[in-house]
């Protein structure tokens, strides 16, 4: 029930952050909406030295059409993809499978991005994100990259993030005319 | 290190230091002795901690106090208003909807927030919304009319 | 005539709830005392393990631990967790409050740490380190009884606990001469009582009083009070117990645990309060369990379905150490296994046995829903193999009406009962006849449809005392006193101890209708050794039944005190007087009355000259029950089953439920509710798992299932009224009588609805995976 100690960070820019994951390096986690991460600090079966709260970084929260892509932000809550009319129109799979997460307390704090990262075989959001072959943006000290989903999962727990890179975006495309998806 | 935080619970301004670790659900309790919401388990299923923060249904033991900080947070103790009961407390009252009383503040709280994002729930609608809150006295059923109660109070203007 | 609407029978809101619903109850964990110390528990990660060393010097070191001991330095300190209950050749094992030379089972308690808060309590576990041999685990109860399992204690030679017999040559008999014998093959498997507050205690000595102040989560402070005083050899009188607001109990917290030891211990040795809560895990690894049988059943029937015998072998799984009433809760289910049914001849067996597991003891039935089981599944067994109808079968073999009070094969004596009507009513209810035709025409069309039946009956308000253990030190009675103010409120001060229940509500109403006053006017306190009366507590359906019981006795004592009062004031016979309405009055002319308020007046001020009375107007009353109480009721579960999924869903829930005379509508529907989901829990979801290594697979909330509201069927509930002539409210209890009626009701109605299939026969719980196995396995054997 009780987490171990650990430092704790707020800062308020992905370069912040990027700084501080440089600066402690494995012993560092990033922290979104907390109900992957925290769960498992409270039953230590995982312990860190420095969290890094990305709760003040702005402008990750987002669910946006660009350039022919739907855009999700790494901090988009659960809620907010179950609830978001445009994937509902564009991507009603994605937002179908977001209102299937936890219940309505988790779904309204747990993160795309948080669970996405965690990579809980039992988790709702990969299996979607597989079929949709969906890209997943990340920024590093060494710049941006995009990581096909098919490449993004490698094992359980475990993904193709590397230390000191942050997953900042999903993007899917739009339904295409005629096709359709169901979340089971 | 501890840190500084700030936050209105119900109404009232808060400034405490705090460990990073410590959970919002003990910062309520044990710091501000706002012991109504309660601790059921430690996997974030059960929901007898649940509160509303920021104008969301959160267990608020699996959220950092320092993650709340600036936040608003309302618990069973703020439902109240001026000495009136919330529709919903009326509602859990009028109908049964509990008895050994330890899951209703949270069952109040998610309820709470069911009834902000769907005024008239149907039977299915409110066992869904619950999902995330366990009562293991009343086999739901007085709990569901209990929110149905306080959905026509809400409708009729409280 | 003064005009009040009667409280009793009426649906009164409950007077508890007003705390509830604002956040303003107190529990235990709510207490903040100053200076307080918290207590954490270092548990074993083995099943079963020799102890070499604890390393706790580097938890020592922490800062903001107080003191980290193991059994080293507390053996002898103290007496053992105790076990009231007994059996013929029963072995029982020391039970220390930490683990002695070897641990038992996963969560037990090795070593204790108190600290300056909660975090750095918890922290301390991390730097303990037990340095173990682990050993093979016993985990099955019927291997644990067989010869050259491993040994939970050595010194007994084996793992068998005790050994009964109840053996009747006629068992035979009829199971020889028998036209058609039906074998079961019963697992009940074990159930997590997980009421929604986990366990909490706090304790507080007072030095210079020298008093000890315990606060638990418990449904039996009294009780609590006296093995206290005895475990810690403290004089009793010395010791207060408080069951704050307690969250729910089932059972589970009907018992005296190492917690509730060790941490008064730990405040009379450090001299500062210490709060102990339990983690949910520890709960499940740590708190009694439920069930835990395995049953081989085999009935005798003639042709047209008339039961003739009765045989049972029980492996009663007990756990590691024996808890409160562990080796007692299971003898229950032999002596009522022919349930609500004429069966000449009953015998059976129990093996009871030792395995590295937590204890079993009293969940919510407790004996009885695993005794109904068998006798609801053997009706439908017996149904299904003669190809008569389940209901017919039930009626042709029903204890009559007129046969009660009706002494029972196992020495029982029911006390009243109609078990037809309740059966018709439910049928009524559903239109049986009509589901049939549907399930016929279903069936063609390839959809599982099943209706499922549990004729029911329970023994609740376990009494005469006689029954109940000599080590308890107390017996099956309850207690109460009512107390007039002299400003006209009542105060009831009851030895039950509610945690969910609502007598504060019931018990009022019935003041407020006995003495005519306000129920505004009336409090009831309940859960504080200091204050209330020795009391027994709540468990076994016994609130109502015997605290209301007990409350009515000290009623009438008030009720002929203050009608003498008034007699003398009025000069009108005592017998010519009736209370209601804040007044005594004349029944034959209620215009000529008193107010009550003048007879309390009289009573303590004392002026009135009233020969033969003693001042104030009070008193205290213990009601000894001379029997048990059997409640029943007819449930019908209506399922379809998706034969591709294994998937059950509830088409109708309806429960016919007979507790004799009712208080409060609302109170006994809630009761039935909650009892209804627990019994369903038991056939559908719950089960605990351990592995073959005494692992405990289902150790948290995230792999145990208890039932959510989507889970949960609506429930359609009605009644029949057979008062009791045991008690003179006519009320049986009603707490548990819903789970032991649903479980039985569900299976029936799942097997029913795969008897097309061939399957009879599934463990529970009822899962979609077994349930589409067993269609699969059953179409394999078809060919």
């Amino acid at each position: 029930m009780i987490p171990a100690e650990f430092a704790y960070y707020t800062p308020a820019s992905l370069d912040e952050a990027l700084a501080l994951l440089g600066q402690y390096g494995d012993d560092a986690k990033l922290l979104a909406g907390g109900h992957s991460l925290l769960p498992a600090l409270k039953l230590r079966l995982t312990s860190i030295g420095h969290l890094i709260d990305l709760g003040r970084v702005r402008d990750l929260a987002y669910i946006r059409e660009d350039k022919g892509s739907l855009c999700l932000g790494a901090r988009a809550t659960h809620y907010e993809v179950e609830t978001s009319t445009l994937l509902q129109q564009q991507c009603p799979l994605l937002a179908e499978c977001a209102g299937h997460i936890g219940d309505v307390q988790v779904r309204n704090r747990g993160t795309l991005g948080g669970s996405l990262a965690h990579a809980d075989p039992a988790a709702d959001y990969p299996a979607a994100i597989l079929a949709l072959e969906a890209e997943i943006q990340t920024v590093s000290a060494g710049g941006k990259r995009s990581i096909k989903a098919e490449a993004f999962f490698v094992d359980m727990l475990t993904t193709a993030l590397q230390p000191g890179e942050i997953l900042t975006e999903v993007r899917v495309a739009p339904r295409a005319a005629n096709t359709g998806g169901a979340y089971l | 290190m501890k840190r500084t935080i700030n936050l209105t619970i119900n109404g009232e301004r808060h400034t405490d230091e705090v460990e990073p670790r410590l959970l919002l659900v003990h910062y309520l309790r044990d710091v501000l002795s706002l012991t109504g919401t309660h601790v059921g388990c430690e996997t974030t299923i059960c929901g007898a901690c649940t509160v509303i923060l920021n104008g969301q249904a959160v267990k608020s033991c699996t959220v950092l106090a320092v993650q709340a900080d600036g936040g608003e947070v309302l618990t069973v103790e703020g439902l109240e208003k001026d000495g009136k009961l919330h529709p919903l407390q009326e509602g859990f009252w009028e109908e049964h909807g509990l008895q050994c009383g330890y899951c209703t503040p949270g069952m109040l709280m998610a309820s709470y927030q069911l009834l902000q994002r769907n005024s008239n729930p149907t039977d299915e609608q409110i066992r869904h919304a619950l999902e995330g809150n366990l009562c293991r006295c009343t086999g739901y059923q007085h709990i569901v009319k209990a929110v149905q109660n306080a959905a026509k109070r809400l409708g009729a203007g409280g | 005539m003064p005009i009040t609407p009667k409280m009793v029978g009426a649906r009164i809101k409950r007077r508890e709830d007003p705390r509830l619903i604002t956040g303003q109850a107190t529990y235990t964990d709510d207490l903040q005392l100053p200076g307080m110390l918290y207590m954490s528990l270092f548990r074993s990660v083995y099943a079963h393990a020799k102890i070499n060393s604890i390393e706790v010097s580097k938890a020592r070191e922490l800062p903001g631990v107080v003191t980290v001991l193991t059994a080293a330095d507390v053996a002898g300190q103290t007496g053992p967790v105790p076990c009231v209950a007994e059996a013929p050749g029963m072995k029982l094992p020391h039970h220390p409050l930490l683990a002695e030379g070897k641990v038992r089972y996963v969560g037990e308690p090795m070593a204790v740490v108190v600290a300056t808060s909660r975090y750095v309590a918890r922290d301390a576990l991390d730097l303990i380190e037990a340095d173990y041999d682990p050993l093979d685990a016993v985990v099955d109860p019927e291997k644990a009884a067989e010869a050259g399992s491993t040994l939970l204690y050595e010194e007994f030679g084996d793992n068998i606990v005790f050994r009964m017999e109840v053996p009747n040559p006629a068992v035979d008999q009829a199971l020889q001469e028998a036209d058609v014998v039906v074998k079961l093959r019963i697992v009940q498997q074990r159930l997590v009582p997980m009421a929604m507050e986990p366990r909490v205690t706090v304790a507080q000595w007072d030095r210079g009083m020298k008093q000890l102040t315990v606060w638990s989560a418990t449904q039996i402070p009294h009780l609590l009070r006296t093995q206290i005083a005895e475990a810690l050899r403290v004089p009793e009188n010395h010791v207060r117990v408080i069951a704050p607001e307690v969250g729910g109990g089932f059972g589970a917290k009907l018992n005296v645990y190492r917690e509730e030891l060790l941490v008064p211990y730990l405040a009379m040795k450090l001299g500062k309060p210490i709060k102990w809560t339990q983690a949910r895990r520890e709960d499940f690894a740590a708190t009694i369990h439920g069930r835990g049988q395995v049953q081989y059943i085999e009935a005798a029937a003639k042709k047209d379905g008339t039961l003739t015998g009765l045989k049972a072998k029980f492996f009663l799984d007990l756990g590691a150490y024996l808890q409160f009433f562990t080796p007692m809760i299971p003898s229950f289910t032999g002596l009522l296994m022919h349930g609500a049914y004429k069966v000449p001849a009953i015998s059976f067996e129990q093996i009871a046995v030792f395995t590295n597991k937590i204890a079993t003891d009293a969940y919510r039935g407790a004996g009885r829903p695993e005794a109904a089981f068998i006798a609801e599944r053997v009706i439908d067994a017996v149904a299904a193999e003669l190809k008569l109808d389940p209901a017919e079968v039930r009626r042709k073999n029903f204890i009559a009406k007129e046969a009660f009070p009706y002494p029972t094969p196992a020495g029982l004596v029911y006390d009243s009962g109609d078990y037809h009507a309740a059966l018709d009513k439910a049928l009524q209810i559903v239109d049986y006849a009509a589901l049939r035709k549907e399930q016929e025409a279903l069936r063609k069309q390839g959809r599982y449809l099943g209706i499922g039946l549990s004729s029911y009956i329970e023994i609740c308000g376990i009494g005469p005392s006689m029954l109940l253990p000599p080590k308890l030190k107390a017996g099956g009675w309850e207690s109460s006193t009512v107390r007039v103010d002299p400003s006209g409120k009542v105060t009831v001060l009851t030895g039950i101890s509610p945690h969910g229940q609502g007598q504060e509500t019931s018990f009022a109403q019935m003041v407020a209708d006995d003495l005519g006053v306000d129920i505004d006017d009336v409090t009831v306190v309940h859960g504080d050794t200091a204050v209330v009366q020795y009391g027994i507590g709540t468990f076994g359906s016994r609130g109502m039944a015997l605290g209301g019981t007990a409350l009515k006795m000290s009623l009438d004592k008030v009720r002929a005190k203050a009608r003498t009062i008034a007699s003398h004031m009025m000069e009108t016979p005592p017998e010519s007087l009736e209370f209601g309405g804040g007044q005594v009055f004349l029944k034959s002319d209620p215009s000529k009355f008193i107010l009550f308020q003048q007879v309390v007046e009289a009573a303590y001020g004392f002026k009135a000259g009233v020969p033969n009375i003693e001042p104030g107007l009070e008193a205290t009353s213990s009601y000894e029950p001379s029997n048990c109480l059997f409640p029943f009721g007819t449930h019908v579960a209506v399922v379809e089953v998706d034969a591709e999924t294994g998937e059950v869903k509830f088409r109708r829930y309806v429960a016919v439920d007979d507790c004799g005379n009712i208080i409060n509508p609302m109170l006994v529907e809630g009761q039935v509710h909650g009892g209804i989901a627990q019994g369903i829990a038991q056939a559908l979801y719950e089960e605990v798992v351990y592995d073959e290594n005494g692992q405990l697979l289902t150790g948290s909330l995230m792999d145990y299932a208890v039932p959510k509201a989507a889970m949960m069927p609506f429930m359609e509930l009605d009644r029949t009224v057979t008062p009791t002539p045991v008690n003179p409210l006519g009320v049986k209890g009603v707490g548990e009588a819903g789970t032991i009626g649903s479980t039985p009701a569900v299976v029936n109605a799942v097997l029913d609805a795969l008897a097309p299939f061939g399957v009879k026969h599934i463990d529970m719980p009822l899962r979609p995976e077994k349930i589409w196995r067993a269609i699969q396995e059953a179409k394999g054997g078809q060919g």
